[in-house]
């Protein structure tokens, strides 16, 4: 009795497992099927190329949309970062040029009243003040 | 030692092996995919876009693809969540609950040229039809595609005792009807 090995008195033949693991995945294939359910002639041929296409198609699409996004964003980042600077860059130019036409020419000719009868009085008044003030 | 399946995967991966590796996972998997999806939404034509959306879908993520689950469960994952998101859209485009739409497939089948089953084939249909969605869900795989409650779980990433409950509620309804 202790000699006894069931697994050494049953053999399956060479491949067994293999061929099985096959044939089980072609009987659920059929299996799938269900009673009433049809197809048209050639349908998983059709569907194969269907897809084969469909996939390069939506491989191109995507890679499209992913460049094209990274562009948009990139492209977004370069006017947000440059138009601030750009704008402060040329209000600075502007005022120079305004300060130094002012100074060089428009009031080289001008006595002080003329200058002061220019200004607002709001602009003058305080300083007015300032200078009447005793210290 | 890598699997077969794990070098199958790289190959899918690997964009100078992808081509070639897609179109043999197409050619293996295409008509369990097409009659999983099938037995979901019934029609042809809208099994023939949800299985080539699967497949899409398949193609765009496969580098998402961890080989935590067999490469099979995951599609059947996908091809689960592309017929469950293609009945609810559908179903809200015309206003109708989703299972009021599968509901009115199933009533139509007996005019669908692509359904010739007799009429024990067609109440079984219109019975399955009634279930709630997860109940018909469970009952289409255990019941048509005979697959162990194992597998179901994997793919709807459900408990296997949840899942014989709600087999069990499912062929109770229909055996019921099916005496009535």
């Amino acid at each position: 009795m202790t000699d006894f090995k069931p697994k050494k008195s049953f053999k399956i033949p060479e491949n067994y497992f293999n061929e099985l693991e096959d044939l089980l995945l072609k009987n659920t294939q059929y299996a799938s099927k269900i009673q009433g359910f049809k197809i048209p002639k050639n349908y998983f041929k059709t569907l194969e190329e269907t897809v084969l296409k469909k996939t390069v198609k939506s491989s191109y699409s995507y890679r499209s949309k992913l460049i094209l996004s990274l562009t948009s964003i990139a492209a977004t980042l370069a006017l947000f970062l440059m138009l601030p600077n750009t704008e402060n860059t040329e209000t600075l130019i502007e005022d120079q040029a305004f300060n130094d036409y002012i100074e060089s020419y428009y009031l080289e000719d001008m006595d002080g009243y003329e200058i002061l009868s220019m200004l607002e009085n709001n602009e003058t008044e305080p300083n007015l003040n300032n200078s009447t003030e005793k210290p | 030692m890598e699997t077969q399946q794990s070098i199958f995967i790289n190959s899918l991966q690997e964009p100078e092996t992808r081509e070639k590796a897609f179109k043999r996972l197409v050619q293996e998997y295409k008509e369990r995919l097409y009659w999983h999806i099938r037995k979901l939404v019934l029609d042809h034509d809208d099994a023939n876009d949800v299985v080539q959306n699967t497949f899409i879908k398949v193609y765009l993520n496969i580098n998402k693809f961890k080989g935590e689950s067999s490469l099979f469960t995951w599609m059947y994952r996908i091809a689960t969540n592309e017929s469950i998101n293609f009945i609810k859209s559908k179903s809200s485009k015309m206003g109708l609950q989703n299972q009021e739409w599968i509901e009115s497939k199933a009533e139509g089948l007996q005019s669908d040229s692509y359904f010739d089953g007799d009429e024990a084939a067609l109440i079984l249909q219109k019975l399955v039809a009634k279930l709630p969605e997860k109940q018909r869900i469970v009952f289409n795989m255990r019941y048509f595609d005979g697959m162990n409650y194992e597998s179901i779980s994997q793919i709807l990433e459900t408990s296997v005792g949840a899942l014989k409950a709600s087999y069990h509620h499912a062929s109770t309804k229909i055996k019921s009807k099916l005496n009535d």
